[in-house]
């Protein structure tokens, strides 16, 4: 390509140049970065080992990468455009024939668990017996997969997407029917409710589900004798504020859609409730429901609880004396739980693909800053 | 980095381009282009590039000893004692940092399992040892210029995976006259880089992902036989249209710079049996085996037995070559079996019953990948029962969960690119050159508005694909 000087044509060095500043000016598209609920990353302090090893380097790719607005643009709009073609872009979330969004991390879940779920009545009662022997009671309420209740949604391909949450499902019913079982499951009433119990773009209960399902726990409670019977009153519940979530779903699919609901709340007569809040070291919050009044459940009761918690925890706190609620995340973490022991009753409420999952640890990790300062002469059995 | 992430895309490239358009100087080109392939090598591996250098300096120094006066003695001893212990010299990083810790880990020394392999140290190590062989054997002149030299071993196309190139290939591109591209060796360049980057981001980056779920669960459940054949598929689907793709991107960026790689696949799924498949699956490793190992093993020229050995032996070093674990030891000898059963049968002579043996050994391929892929012997065994000794065949929540649209497409091009002739590939399908070095067949009207669609489309695969929004809940 060489002229008979030696000099090249100016074409090709035109191009060239053409083509990198059109390159290098795709980090000056403007929009918003696309929002995967972290930080932007920041740029690393160089340090030798850093460099050494690279990893400075990729800690600036990350960096540079959030960066990159044109990143925030293309995510909305194949999400939201594959959304409205009734499409999911990204094998987290499944859409059945109506477009109704599913997590698959639910069947998945349930897949991964299914070889443990033989042994879950066995497991809970063992459970029951190591809270028992600190006199404590224990009570393992298990929250419905969304595709388990929504699941005429799921279309044909139902029978073979839920199998594995099939059996486990009915593990855990045969397992909850027996006597004296810890396990509380509720598929049957969230089913029944005539009213939408799911969010449509999230995987979460919405608050009314989370008002049925907490009904369903005062009256276990009730039954066994740890509540006053018939303590629930759903006339005592009220509608508090507006909320705007954007579903996970449609997250996990690239769109920013909110889906506006109302939080519930329980406000009832002549019970006054304080409310207080710490985060833990490993970033989880402690919270904290003190009431005074009649009709409460008395002592100290501690609910560790997933995700779903935040759409119940208004209505069931305040049939409490003294409630205290902790992240499954924290179970193994006894430096983020040193503020907290001496309890009468422990809840774990936590949703169905995730079981046994934090709960299976709950004597080797968790059982001992539970059980802190409580009364024993010998080693509790270890389930 | 690697040359579909933005950095490279965004930031990187056009640097170096840049830098060589504005500076016309023949040794700024050549001491830019060191420059940027040393810091494309760091971003990734950090001061493993001392590794690098020192077998770069050390063959350098090795292309100096007196071979011509070694060659010339009446004994050949003492040419081929000093020739095994050059390539022994500059085998011993490659040997040392990827098997110490495999022993490591046997003898539980901690701190020998934890040692890193530098990224791309098999790639270098061939390129210094074809040098120094070449060289020893008077195919080539010995280099004086270690810029030069270095940038032969550095040049960051061909860094990370390939392909190999000899040294005589690039050394007039390197050494002498304007290095520049024209127009046509511009767009081509660009064209080839972007079919690569398209087959990564819209086949193998998606194929792989499901893939790995797949063999995830196979590693902690029962899988069935439907999750198993499709994981294995999209497995072979990922590592053939992303190794391929490196080498696209590879070709097109180094013919951009200026230089000309050789090919190094040639549709190996269209193979119609293993002794073929070879010929088209990373060509260049081939090339180098065969040049370096078999013939002078004596080939297929001195009995079946030598032959047999010659065979095996470059198996074992392939597989070898790998990584020291038992599953690629499987794959090598499972490649190994065939193709002496091939040449037993004589099979390999004929094209007889091509359609019929062109789907038999996409099976084949499909089963011998799992080997490849599986991370231990267990995995392997629980795979190959999965799809030959099923206790289900109804596909699990992964499968039916994974088909995303892009997954979609993803099965559709590769289930393409299963046909079509054998005597082209899907690039020269298209665009009409099958050879960088003649583009007179280049569809130029097509190439230009399809060369930025693949890349555009590429590229926003490619932001998609990095959205990984976090879990703010924990289930």
């Amino acid at each position: 390509m060489d002229d008979e000087r030696g000099r090249t044509p100016w074409l090709p060095r035109a191009l060239v140049i053409a083509a990198s500043l059109a390159l290098a000016c795709v980090w000056l598209i403007p929009g918003s970065a696309a929002n995967e609920n972290r930080a932007v990353t920041a740029f690393p302090d160089l340090s030798r080992t850093g460099l050494a090893t690279g990893r400075d380097f990729r800690d600036i790719d990350d960096a540079l990468v959030d960066r990159l607005r044109v990143k925030g643009v293309v995510v909305s709009a194949i999400g939201d455009t594959l959304i409205d073609a009734g499409l999911s872009p990204t094998s987290r979330v499944f859409r059945g024939p109506s477009g109704e969004p599913f997590f698959s991390g639910e069947l998945m879940g349930a897949c991964l668990h299914r070889a443990r779920m033989p042994g879950i009545d066995a497991y809970s009662r063992a459970v029951v017996s190591y809270f028992d022997y600190y006199g404590i009671d224990f009570l393992w309420a298990i929250a419905p997969d969304k595709s388990s209740v929504v699941r005429e949604e799921i279309g044909p391909r139902a029978d073979l997407l839920m199998a594995c949450s099939d059996a486990n499902r009915a593990q855990l019913e045969a397992a909850a029917a027996g006597p004296d079982s810890p396990l509380l499951v509720a598929w049957d009433e969230l089913i029944a409710e005539p009213e939408r119990v799911y969010f449509y773009g999230d995987l979460h209960w919405n608050p009314h589900g989370g008002a049925v399902f907490a009904e369903l726990l005062l009256d276990r409670l009730g039954e066994e004798g740890i509540a006053r019977p018939g303590v629930f009153d759903p006339s005592a519940i009220e509608r508090t504020k507006l909320y705007n979530p954007v579903g996970g779903l449609f997250f996990f699919m690239g769109s920013d859609r909110p889906e506006p609901t109302t939080l519930l709340a329980t406000r009832r007569d002549g019970v006054t409730t304080t409310y207080s809040v710490e985060a833990a070291p490993n970033g989880q919050l402690t919270e904290r429901w003190q009431s005074t009044g009649p009709g409460l459940i008395p002592g100290r009761t501690l609910v560790l609880h997933d995700s779903f918690w935040f759409y119940n925890k208004d209505v069931i706190a305040p049939y409490f004396a003294d409630v205290t609620a902790v992240h499954l995340l924290s179970i193994g973490d006894p430096g983020a739980l040193a503020l907290i022991d001496g309890y009468d009753l422990v809840i774990v409420q936590q949703v169905q693909h995730a079981v046994p999952d934090y709960v299976d640890v709950i004597a080797t990790s968790g059982g001992p800053w539970i059980t802190a300062g409580r009364p024993h002469e010998e080693e509790a059995p270890v389930p | 980095m690697v040359f579909s992430s933005p950095t490279f895309l965004f930031a990187f490239l056009p640097l170096v381009l840049l830098g060589l358009a504005l500076v016309r100087r023949r040794g700024f080109q050549n001491t830019w282009l060191l420059g940027m392939s040393a810091l494309f090598y760091i971003w990734g591996a950090g001061a493993a590039v001392l590794v690098l250098l020192g077998v770069t300096l050390a063959s350098f120094g090795l292309g100096f000893v007196p071979w011509d006066r070694l060659r010339a003695r009446a004994s050949q001893m003492p040419f081929r004692l000093a020739l095994a212990g050059a390539i022994v010299l500059l085998l011993v990083p490659l040997l040392g940092f990827k098997y110490l810790p495999a022993i490591g880990r046997i003898v539980q020394a901690d701190a020998i399992a934890a040692i890193a392999l530098p990224i791309g140290i098999s790639f270098f190590t061939f390129h210094a040892i074809s040098y120094v062989v070449d060289v020893a054997t008077a195919k080539i002149p010995r280099e004086r210029n270690v810029r030069d030299y270095a940038l032969y071993l550095f040049v960051f196309p061909h860094q990370i995976a390939g392909p190999i190139v000899r040294f005589a290939e690039i050394r007039d591109e390197l050494t002498t006259g304007y290095r520049d591209a024209g127009t046509s060796q511009l767009g081509y360049g660009f064209a080839r880089f972007s079919w690569g980057l398209a087959k990564k981001a819209l086949v193998a980056d998606p194929a792989g992902r499901l893939a790995d779920v797949i063999f995830a669960e196979n590693a902690a459940m029962q899988i069935s036989a439907a999750d198993a054949w499709a994981g294995a598929f999209l497995y072979a689907l990922q590592i053939y249209f992303d190794f391929s793709a490196y080498s696209d991107m590879a070709i097109g960026l180094a013919l951009i710079l200026g230089f000309h790689f050789p090919e190094n696949f040639f549709q190996p799924y269209r193979s119609i049996s293993v002794t073929d498949f070879w010929r088209r699956w990373h060509m260049t490793l081939t090339r180098w085996f065969r040049d370096y190992v078999y013939i002078p093993m004596g080939g297929n020229r001195h009995g079946r037995r030598r032959e047999v050995l010659a065979l095996l032996t470059v198996f074992a070093l392939t597989s070898l070559w790998h990584g020291a674990a038992i599953t690629f030891a499987v794959w090598g000898a499972l490649h190994a079996a065939m193709l002496l059963l091939e040449r037993a049968t004589g099979i390999r002579r004929t094209e007889r019953f091509a359609i019929a043996r062109r789907i038999l050994m996409v099976v084949f391929l499909v089963v011998s990948w799992v080997p490849f892929r599986a991370a231990s012997g267990d995995e392997l065994l629980r795979m190959w029962q999965a799809m030959f000794v099923p206790t289900s065949w109804l596909p699990g929540p992964s499968l039916l969960t994974g088909m995303t649209p892009f997954l979609m497409l993803a099965v559709v091009i590769g289930v393409v690119s299963l046909f079509g002739p054998r005597g082209t590939t899907g690039f020269a399908a298209v665009f009409g050159a099958i050879s960088t070095r003649d583009l007179s067949g280049m569809r130029w009207r097509l190439a230009i508005p399809l060369t930025i669609g693949l890349f555009v489309v590429a590229v926003v695969a490619i932001l998609w694909s990095d959205f990984s929004p976090f879990l703010y809940y924990q289930f």
